[in-house]
């Protein structure tokens, strides 16, 4: 083929450029340590390094999460470690409280510490964490979840709720327990019962008491809840829940009851004018009572730890050596030591579960690990450099670019004018 | 006296060749040059007693050594390699703006979702609520961002199609003005050519077509036609015509490439290929268009997602969440997403609303809205035409002409033509996602009102005897119109109370008052399973009631279940753990694609189409490369040749010189004789 001057020059110019440009992308890709520049180099993988990469994040982020939920829960393990200690030395006052020679100041003594420790496990359900959120509240971490009432009661103001952190794609982990669960929904050794106002302007209702418990147990309709529903002031019917809520006519257990305000109301004998079965419970209701008032009496199978521990130290002042006395506070020991048992098991149940998502969390945490390290590796796989090749590739370039160069000088050169 | 004669004849011959040869060592350098050759011929002889005798020789011709295939081979072949020139170095710059880790979303994304679990395990914390707030923040304007920059990329090529254009007008005058001194040169010439105007003519084809694909037609008169797009005549013999680009009526935001021809203009955008200009075009129409409608289209799906799911939930203050961005049907936004074609009669005094209903159904295609009259029924026709694959979406024969009037596609979007003289013959472009990277604003500024509790709260009565659970509930939306469940701020109407009256039948009450509980309906369990006791799919109250719980386990007879406000809940993150589990969840392309699942598909694309024009180009660069050496190798001058004639003829000068001293010394032999 004819060979022209100018097209010598350009090819020769061309090859150089060339050489040049794929030796600067080596060098750049040398000194970045990346294989792909732009997502051009290679779409695919530039593609799924931004997958990787968003999964990198969210392990880093489960990770970040399974440390911080660690530091939560082993607060929350502490105060149930202190709150078992505590149920632990009450069970042995309690036991001391049922010894031959206790004399009523001895159990007054005892009853100071029960009041004590008492103090000290509402502290620790009242625990806040370092946000100054009750850690025992459910989702109602600002409100302090445990109050005392007038009457000297505890109640709980939190609510059921548990929270839930994400500590990998497709797990959870409850990262709270509510004071409802650990310390109020304790079975009891035997029923209670809870009223409430569902209805009504001036009129309030005391706690009820079992003054007979032979008859509220043996009682047909247990353990159904009652209804206290005022038909005309001062006169109430008492129904059960069920026939209150089934919509069809009512069949009260007893109709036109009445009332003294503040005084106490038996549901065990007759009262007049309406005579109750055995019911075994009385109850006060204070201030004037409208037609169309509804109050609750609820059975309950459970008692809160802080009612119980509120109970013992109640009876250990007030209980004297009498048989009467005597027979009632060994009951209430008994009882006490039963719903002692039972708190344990709820609490201990409970720091299982705390054990568990602990061990969930490990477990979690080291399979994280394990894909962020498979993922770095992946991701370095697919986007860095093969230094030792680049390098070699990059010596390859120069040595050719540097050929060339000095191949093109001479060539450069050759002129038949030279010779002219 | 003959002899004489035959050396001045081989004198000129020589010089005229040393000239031409000295004039081929001058234009070595000028790529556009093509070598050119002294064509010889031999003088007639003369018939001289015994026989013909020579009488010298002429230069005939002076002509110019080219391959007319060649030069246009090269033509072609600078035409296919200046479209993929352009068209990589633009997609390359969009391709660089995805991925870069300053102005690419992938990290944005990625940081705000990082903020937000690190929330939501902490939902009281104020601090952590405010890293939300300022990765939503530095998010919304990161997506500003890489709009206004894929959009000064597409200005940048608007006024490169602006710049082109003037540059093949002046080419095509610069060609036609040629073309008359070409033709004029050619009668003087008698038949001899000139050489220099057709090296400069095919360099004026050359130059125009790298701008732009031409096609070439030579005349008999020395003269060539050029024509563009589909045949529009860019040059006729001494006559130009010229090309402009104009924004374009469609979309204003674009300029179409037009044809001033002598008295009409024409759109030939559609036509043009090839060239820089082609390439441009395509890049403007492939890419950026979908780069633009991708982002927004992510833009657009972000935030209506995070604000639906914000607007279910309750803040820090007990309030029911609000958006977090701007509402992507904010009347500011949805004004702007269609485009009365400028064409239309009376085209300003048209309103049309667009707003986008579903983000999972939109696609990133543009849409083309006609209206018609098949001249029945007294009424307005419609069809609503996707871009991307020319489909009609939507149409029917009967649009009333009372406004306002709704058109709903199944793309995810609802028009609503508001007011003005909608007529037969109006078009529209729709682009519903094309401005969603731009509009996308951080609304939320008090971290209190990320909404990650959620507004129910259930329990379950202490009194129960049974084993039975209730969850702790979810939302499906959150009804708070008259009548509807969370229509008082701060409460729950009415809450309800779950009673069981035996192993497996349960009827749900209005607790409003709990001396008065008014039944609502009852229904059935299954003890063991999971038990749903609302609705999931839309209905009607009181079965469906926005919200959704379950009851778990084996519930006893009168065993009770309460659902109430969540009040004070501080702590509560259950929408928090919903927000964040939108990272993971497929809600784009009719839920087959994440957000960052969106973005890389995107980048994927950007890559592909960069690494394929990138082959493309370095294919076409190789063509470009041989048949410029093809060209060259014809028509290059080559300095050894020319200096090999540079011997060549100056040695036949000095022997026609030596032929006219002979003469002479014959003639003065005769001369002596006659002494």
């Amino acid at each position: 083929m004819r060979f022209s001057f100018l097209q010598g020059f350009n090819r020769s110019v061309e090859g150089i450029v060339d050489l040049q440009g794929r030796t600067f992308d080596t060098q750049n890709q040398i000194s970045t340590g990346r294989r792909i520049l732009t997502p051009a180099d290679d779409p695919v993988a530039s593609a799924r390094i931004i997958q990787i990469n968003q999964e990198q994040s969210q392990l880093t982020q489960f990770i970040k999460n399974a440390d911080s939920i660690e530091n939560r829960l082993s607060l929350a393990e502490t105060q149930l470690q202190s709150a078992t200690s505590i149920l632990t030395r009450i069970r042995e006052l309690t036991i001391r409280a049922g010894g031959l020679g206790v004399t009523p100041e001895d159990r007054e003594a005892i009853a100071a510490e029960v009041d004590t420790r008492l103090d000290e496990l509402v502290n620790l359900a009242n625990t806040r964490d370092t946000n100054g959120e009750y850690i025992f509240a459910g989702y109602k971490g600002s409100v302090k979840p445990f109050e005392q009432t007038s009457a000297g009661d505890y109640i709980y103001l939190g609510d059921d709720g548990q929270r839930l952190v994400s500590v990998a794609t497709s797990t959870t982990v409850p990262i709270s327990d509510s004071g409802k669960d650990l310390f109020v929904d304790i079975p009891s050794a035997v029923s209670t019962l809870d009223t409430s106002v569902a209805q009504s302007a001036n009129a309030t209702i005391s706690a009820a008491t079992i003054t007979n418990r032979a008859n509220y147990d043996a009682n047909a309709n247990y353990p159904e809840d009652y209804v206290i529903r005022f038909t005309a002031p001062g006169t109430f019917d008492l129904l059960t829940r069920t026939d209150f809520i089934d919509g069809a006519p009512d069949t009260p257990v007893a109709t036109g009851m009445s009332y003294t305000s503040g005084a106490t109301i038996d549901f065990d004998s007759a009262v007049p004018p309406a005579p109750v079965p055995g019911l075994g419970f009385e109850l006060t209701i204070t201030g004037a009572a409208a037609a169309g008032d509804t109050f609750f009496v609820n059975t309950n199978q459970t008692q809160s730890i802080m009612t119980t521990l509120g109970q013992l130290s109640e009876g250990l002042k007030n209980l004297t050596n009498s048989p009467a006395d005597r027979t009632e506070l060994e009951a209430l020991l008994a009882n006490t030591l039963t719903n002692l048992d039972n708190a344990e098991i709820t609490i201990s149940q409970a720091k299982a579960q705390i054990g568990a998502r602990q061990n969930t969390l490990d477990s979690v945490r080291t399979l994280n690990e394990g894909v962020e390290l498979v993922n770095k590796e992946v991701l370095s796989e697919i986007r860095d450099l093969d230094y030792a090749e680049a390098i070699s590739r990059l010596s390859l370039e120069t040595f050719t670019l540097e050929a060339a160069q000095q191949s093109f000088a001479r060539i450069s050169n050759l002129s038949l004018f030279n010779f002219l | 006296m003959g002899l004489l004669g035959i050396g001045v004849s081989g004198l000129n011959v020589s010089q005229t060749a040393l000239r031409v040869t000295g004039n081929n060592i001058a234009n070595a350098g000028s790529p556009s040059y093509s070598r050119q050759r002294v064509e010889l011929e031999t003088r007639q002889e003369q018939l001289f007693g015994a026989g013909f005798l020579g009488t010298g020789s002429d230069v005939a011709d002076i002509a110019r050594v080219i391959d007319q295939f060649k030069i246009d081979q090269l033509r072609r072949d600078t035409t296919a390699f200046h479209a993929l020139d352009s068209f990589t170095t633009n997609i390359g710059q969009l391709d660089s703006l995805l991925a870069s880790q300053n102005g690419g979303l992938s990290d944005g994304i990625s940081d705000f979702y990082s903020a937000l679990e690190a929330s939501i395990q902490d939902p009281s914390s104020a601090p952590a609520r405010q890293v939300v707030i300022s990765a939503a923040e530095s998010l919304a304007k990161n997506f500003n961002t890489l709009y206004d920059r894929i959009l000064a990329q597409r200005s940048a090529i608007n006024s490169q199609l602006t710049s082109f254009s003037a540059q093949i007008s002046s080419l095509g005058v610069g060609i036609a003005e040629l073309n008359g001194a070409i033709e004029e040169q050619l009668g003087r010439g008698q038949g001899a050519e000139p050489n220099e105007l057709l090296d400069e003519r095919d360099e004026l084809l050359r130059q125009l077509s790298e701008l732009v694909s031409v096609q070439v037609v030579p005349e008999s008169t020395g003269s060539v036609n050029v024509f563009i797009g589909n045949g529009q005549t860019l040059v006729v013999g001494k006559l130009a015509n010229t090309v402009d680009a104009r924004p374009s009526p469609t979309d204003p935001g674009n300029k179409d490439i037009v044809f001033v021809g002598q008295g009409s203009t024409q759109v030939i955008t559609q036509f043009i290929s090839g060239g820089k200009m082609g390439g441009l075009l395509d890049v403007r129409n492939s890419t950026f268009g979908d780069a633009i409608n991708d982002i927004g289209r992510l833009a657009l799906a972000f935030a209506d997602t995070l604000n639906q799911q914000n607007q279910v939930g309750l803040d820090l203050e007990g309030n029911v969440g609000q958006n977090i961005f701007r509402d992507i049907n904010s009347s500011l936004t949805s004004g702007q997403r269609a485009i009365v074609d400028s064409n239309n009669v009376n085209a300003a005094d048209r309103n049309v609303n667009v707003t986008v209903d579903d983000v999972g159904a939109l696609t990133t295609s543009d849409y083309t809205l006609n209206l018609f009259d098949d001249g029945a029924g007294g009424d307005l026709d419609y069809r609503l035409i996707r871009q991307s694959d020319n489909t009609v979406v939507t149409g029917a024969l009967t649009l009333p002409l009372a406004l306002p009037q709704t058109i709903t596609s199944a793309d995810g979007f609802t028009i609503t033509l508001t007011s003005g003289s909608f007529q037969a013959g109006d078009n529209y472009t729709i682009q519903p996602t094309a401005n969603g990277a731009r509009d996308i604003l951080l609304e939320m500024t008090r971290p209190q009102e990320l909404a990650y509790a959620a507004p129910i709260a259930t329990d379950a009565n202490l009194g129960n005897t049974g084993t039975g659970t209730i969850s702790a509930g979810s939302m499906i939306e959150l009804l708070n119109g008259a009548g509807q469940p969370f229509a008082t701020p701060g409460q729950l109407s009415p809450p309800l109370l779950i009673r069981f009256t035996s192993a497996t039948a349960y009827t749900v009450f209005d607790n409003s008052n709990p001396a008065v509980p008014v039944a609502q309906f009852s229904g059935t369990i299954v003890p063991g399973q999971s038990n749903k006791i609302f609705l999931d799919a839309p209905g009607a109250l009181p079965q469906y009631t926005g919200f959704q719980v379950e009851i778990n386990g084996a519930p006893a007879a009168q065993d009770e279940f309460t659902i109430g406000y969540n009040s004070n809940s501080t702590s509560d993150n259950r929408n928090g753990v919903v927000l964040g589990a939108t990272r993971t969840t497929n809600t784009i392309e009719s839920g087959t694609l994440t957000f960052e699942d969106a973005y890389g598909t995107l980048v994927e694309e950007a890559g592909t189409r960069t690494a394929q024009a990138n082959i493309s180009l370095d294919a076409a660069r190789s063509l470009l490369v041989q048949s410029q050496q093809a060209r060259d190798s014809v028509a290059g001058v080559n300095l050894d040749e020319e200096a090999a004639n540079l011997i060549k003829f100056e040695q036949a000068y000095s022997a026609s010189a030596q032929v006219i001293s002979v003469a002479r010394q014959i003639f003065d032999t005769l001369l002596q004789s006659f002494r």
